[in-house]
């Protein structure tokens, strides 16, 4: 290849690249994404990102994961630079959590930037902050989710402590680098995080952080379920409903009132 | 609120969806009677005789609410006949052509019997086409009937495919052209020898058919007359009066405003399409060649912009009332009645800078308004130079679903025009042709599209050794069996030499059509208007023109064959998974017991998908191939090239047998220059970044590339966005043109069963736009198996 950079031959894990995505970021963008993730969020839409191995559906029709370099992952998003050129998209690292193969993703985030190539990840931030700093800084966007902010709800949730994704969150949002967006995003799953104490905690606790852009509210959906069965896993929340676009409208209002926030 | 002219062109387009396509034998009849009595004359005289003949007593019309005015036939979408080209075709199909599969004419007994009895018995072993039949060398039938290549179309229907010479119809008007062909003629002395009567010959024959075309428009201006006298209501009578007005002016003069402007470019649009019965007289660059007349009756306030809008509108439903008859085979091959005539807005002027003005808006909006079929709709986007405003109008109007317009990368074109020696200050003036060829107004002659060239059929023969799968018989040169092929190089020597000989037999068969059309195909109504023509004394289809450029050879196939090399290079010789006799025992029994093969054959990566590994070849063998056409010259110039398959890509499958891309016998090759349907998974970036892999400015005859988007993918001003950064980059990666279909699958799958209730559904077959139910169930099915772009991810 045409050039020698650190960490080009590091390997990872990549479940799938998705060209031209609308829904990751600005204009086009090539979304990367990683296996394995420490979360078990029971409304998860992508089962087959969260074990860290390659695994293959009960079937034996599909394989998930793919061992790949970051010169091979950066092979693949370089094809699409015109499209970034003239759509302000770029590459997206997503997941499974990308945190789960942070060192891989400095790398990989490292050289887009290198190459011009407009950046952004989708994370929980459920890490240790020595493993996210070195990718944030050279990052155009991070979305971090922030499901629940009661602790115990979020252990429920999601099957981890929530404390340590806030004490990062507080990190990055005082975080004052040129270039850098964070947002963070909230999926709303009826009856689990759309209280209005849940939100009012949420817009209060982002209100402070000066680097946070706006929150996004994001309606649960039920994709994924097809996925769960190929696998072979239960899922987890067979009796919630795609909140209305009402009740989306209600929640807005309540975090507006901190935070800007879109839905 | 929808304005209120919109009235009037809701009525004059339900009167239009109200129309059965018809045939009509007047023409022809006129046209025969034209000849029978100017026997012995030269041909020249004979032909512009019979078509002043035609012009002086075809039945004319003038319809409700019409402001423009005038038809080739005796009615509005009704076919006609040039019996001079392919009289024969009517008494082979006399039975048939009202149900054939593809564009069927309703023929009524009546003009059955007046064909049989007054213009067939005088054609017969006369018109081009019959003369073809009479001198086609063994080679090119044998080629022909084997299915591998496609060769009679342009015997059947002469000279289109040009832009004529609007500017100069509009600035001197037919009567001033008629009048410096007479001075001209008056300079001459036939003393002087052959060459000065060649000249007097052709300077006869402007005159002739000048004074034909001026007699026309007379004839219109007194039925117009006629009707105001009988009309009761005053709004129509004045509008008939000034509908007489308007053609007792033009085209003989050059006309005063922009209301005779577009009745003498429509007056002059029927006339030379009534003289070859061809497709794509292009309206080239409307909104450059009328802004001044338009600029000026707003300035003057005799037109409000609304009125200026109306007046187009009317002019797109007149263009649309013209119907291509076609031979059956022909029909196949560029099914929907289509005419291709082209309109193209945008661009850049000839001092290089922005050339974007209302009417670029305004054509657009025409489309808008009449959601027809036709004119071909274009624009010229010339990213560097055209404002975003301009690309977003035409994003709309993709997006409302009316396939139109397409959108041409503009320096690609201007390239094209270049390479076929056209001056870059000439070339900036660039005018798109047909589908997707490259045309300049009033001063470039060629045939864009003389025939074409299966790709599939180049790999059939090489995994054949020459033999038609469908007959077993040789058709094609051998080229080795391929199971003794022990590199990949003796492979690609085979698929080699298989292109020369398919490139070799088309240029046999095209220099019997320089020589048929030099001798047989005349057209003094169409020279009128190319100002060398006038000044060298020489017709269109002898060269008279600014610029003469060989024909263009159309080439089918572009996935199937660049799919294939590359399943070879990997299954046979790299990875070495199959023989190669394996292979040839699946294709010889169509994969049918072979699915582990075909299964193989399916998993090589496949164009469309922005895979280096075989896209790779659609840069090599598409250089070699156009290498090879321009080996060959002509009169007029090297061979060109183009791959605008229209709806070719379906009859000519159906002499392929399987191939080792995995695709199975008889099926539709791949439409346009994009991917076999189903087998571009990684979407829209994708699949432009593989075709991007063609040398696209050397075919200068042009590349047309098919996408199916989803409806969803364009929804608000996001949506529109995307499209327009899919237009952008598509410049960027220096891809000549793309056009759109925006539908359901949903909504076309139920027009098949439903078709009364789809009647003026439209859809992109190739580069021309039809109506969906008007075309026949097979090239429907592949339009519905094309990969639809769901989403952007």
């Amino acid at each position: 290849m045409y050039q020698e950079y650190e960490g080009r031959d590091l390997s990872g894990t990549v479940l799938r690249i998705v060209k031209s995505s609308i829904y990751d970021g600005n204009g086009l963008r090539t979304v990367v994404f990683m296996k394995g993730c420490p979360l078990r969020c029971k409304w998860c839409s992508t089962p087959e990102g969260i074990n860290a191995k390659i695994e293959t559906t009960k079937d034996g029709k599909l394989t998930y994961g793919n061992r790949m370099t970051v010169e091979e992952v950066m092979a693949e998003v370089r094809k699409d630079s015109p499209f970034y050129f003239h759509s302000g998209g770029g590459m997206t690292v997503s997941g499974g959590e990308m945190l789960f193969q942070a060192e891989f993703v400095a790398a990989l985030v490292k050289q887009a930037c290198k190459e011009g190539i407009n950046t952004a990840v989708e994370t929980s931030f459920y890490s240790s902050w020595e493993k996210i700093e070195p990718i944030l800084a050279c990052l155009n966007t991070a979305f971090v989710d922030l499901k629940v902010m009661d602790e115990a709800r979020h252990r429920a949730f999601t099957g981890v402590d929530n404390e340590i994704i806030l004490s990062n969150i507080k990190k990055a949002g005082n975080l004052d680098l040129p270039n850098f967006k964070l947002i963070i995003r909230r999926p709303l799953v009826p009856g689990v995080n759309d209280s209005e104490a849940e939100l009012v905690a949420l817009g209060q606790f982002l209100e402070a952080l000066p680097a946070v852009q706006h929150l996004q509210l994001l309606p649960y959906h039920r994709y994924g379920t097809d996925t769960y069965r190929k696998l072979g896993i239960d899922y987890g929340l067979d009796n919630v409903e795609t909140p209305s676009e009402q009740h989306m409208k209600w929640c807005q209002r309540i975090t507006n009132n901190y935070v800007k926030t879109i839905i | 609120m929808p304005k209120e002219y919109m009235n009037r062109i809701q009525a004059l387009r339900d009167n239009y969806m109200s129309h059965r396509v018809e045939m009509d034998i007047l023409d022809a009849y006129y046209v025969t009677e034209g000849f029978k009595a100017t026997e012995g004359q030269p041909w020249q005289i004979q032909k512009a005789t019979a078509m002043k003949n035609v012009y002086e007593k075809k039945p004319i019309f003038i319809q409700d609410n019409e402001l423009l005015v005038g038809g080739v036939a005796f009615k509005p979408r009704a076919g006609i006949l040039n019996p001079d080209s392919a009289c024969s075709v009517i008494e082979k199909e006399l039975d048939t052509i009202g149900t054939r599969k593809y564009d069927p004419f309703y023929l009524s007994e009546e003009n059955k019997k007046l064909f049989m009895e007054e213009v067939a018995p005088y054609w017969r072993g006369k018109c081009v086409l019959d003369r073809w039949n009479a001198m086609m060398p063994d080679d090119v039938r044998t080629m022909r009937d084997g299915g591998m290549l496609y060769v009679d179309k342009k015997f059947v229907r002469g000279y289109g495919e040009n832009t004529p010479g609007w500017r100069t119809l509009l600035k001197k008007g037919i009567g001033g052209i008629k009048k410096e062909a007479a001075q001209k003629l008056a300079q001459l002395d036939d003393a002087d020898g052959e060459d000065a009567l060649k000249k007097i010959i052709f300077y006869k024959s402007l005159i002739i058919t000048a004074e034909g075309i001026i007699a026309l428009a007379n004839r219109q201006a007194d039925l117009a007359e006629q009707l105001a006298e009988e009309e009761t209501d005053e709004n129509r009578k004045a509008e008939l009066l000034k509908i007489a007005e308007v053609n007792r002016h033009v085209p003989e003069n050059p006309p005063r405003n922009y209301y005779e402007a577009l009745q003498s470019m429509l007056t002059y649009e029927f006339c030379i399409f009534m003289e070859q019965n061809a497709s794509s007289y292009n309206l080239g660059r409307m909104d450059q060649y009328l802004i001044d007349f338009y600029n000026k009756d707003i300035q003057d306030g005799l037109m409000t912009k609304e009125e200026a809008q109306e007046l187009l509108d009317c002019f797109w439903i007149k263009i649309a009332e013209m119907g291509l008859f076609q031979d059956g085979e022909s029909a196949a091959f560029s099914a929907g009645y289509n005419m291709t005539v082209q309109v193209t807005a945008g661009g850049i002027d000839q001092n290089g800078r922005d050339a974007v003005n209302d009417l670029s808006y305004m054509t657009i909006q025409a489309t808008m308004d009449t959601a027809l079929k036709e004119p071909n709709m274009t624009v010229r986007y010339n990213m560097a130079k055209n404002p975003d405003a301009f690309l977003r109008k035409a994003a709309e109007c993709i997006r409302m679903g009316r396939t139109m317009p397409a959108v041409y990368h503009d320096d690609a074109g201007i390239k094209m025009l270049l390479n076929k020696g056209v001056p870059l200050s000439q070339a900036w003036d660039w005018t798109p042709c047909g589908c997707v060829e490259t045309n300049l107004e009033g001063r470039l002659k060629s045939y864009t599209d003389i025939g074409e060239v299966s790709m599939g059929g180049v790999i059939d023969m090489v995994m054949t050794n020459g033999r038609s799968r469908k007959t077993g018989e040789l058709v094609s040169i051998q080229t080795g069996d391929p199971r003794t092929f022990a590199t990949f190089e003796d492979f690609m020597t085979a698929v080699k030499k298989q292109i020369d000989y398919f490139v070799h037999t088309m240029a046999t068969m095209n220099a019997y059509l320089d020589y048929l059309s030099e001798h047989y195909r005349p057209v003094a109504a169409l020279s009128l208007t190319y100002p060398n023509c006038m000044a060298s004394g020489k017709d269109y289809a002898n060269g008279g023109a600014t610029f003469n450029v060989g024909n263009g050879i159309n080439i089918i196939g572009q996935a199937d064959i660049i799919n294939s090399v590359a399943a070879v290079k990997s299954l046979i010789f790299d990875d070495k998974k199959l023989t190669m006799a394996a292979l040839c025992d699946a294709l010889d029994h169509n994969f049918e017991g072979y699915d582990e093969v075909q299964d193989l054959c399916m998993s090589v990566p496949k164009y469309g998908n922005d895979e280096a590994y075989v896209d790779t070849f659609a840069s090599k063998i598409y250089t070699y191939l156009v290498d090879q056409i321009e080996k060959y010259d002509s009169p007029f110039g090297h061979l060109t090239a183009g791959m605008l398959p229209v709806s070719g890509n379906v009859p000519i499958g159906q002499s392929v047998g399987a191939l080792p891309s995995g695709r199975k016998a008889w099926l539709p090759l791949a439409d346009g220059i994009g991917a076999t349907g189903g087998t571009d998974v990684k979407g829209a970036t994708a699949l432009l970044k593989s075709v991007s892999n063609l040398p696209h400015s050397r075919f200068t005859q042009g590349t047309q590339m098919n996408l199916k988007l989803d409806p969803k993918m364009l929804k608000g001003d996001q949506g529109l966005n995307n499209m327009m950064v899919m237009l952008k980059t598509q410049c960027t990666l220096d891809i000549y043109h793309t056009q759109y279909n925006i539908i359901d699958r949903s909504v076309l799958e139920d027009a098949q069963v439903h078709p009364k209730d789809h009647r003026d559904l439209l859809v992109r077959v190739a580069g021309y736009t039809a109506f969906f139910v008007e075309l026949g169930k097979d090239i429907q099915d592949d339009i519905i198996q094309r990969t639809e772009i769901a989403q952007f991810s």
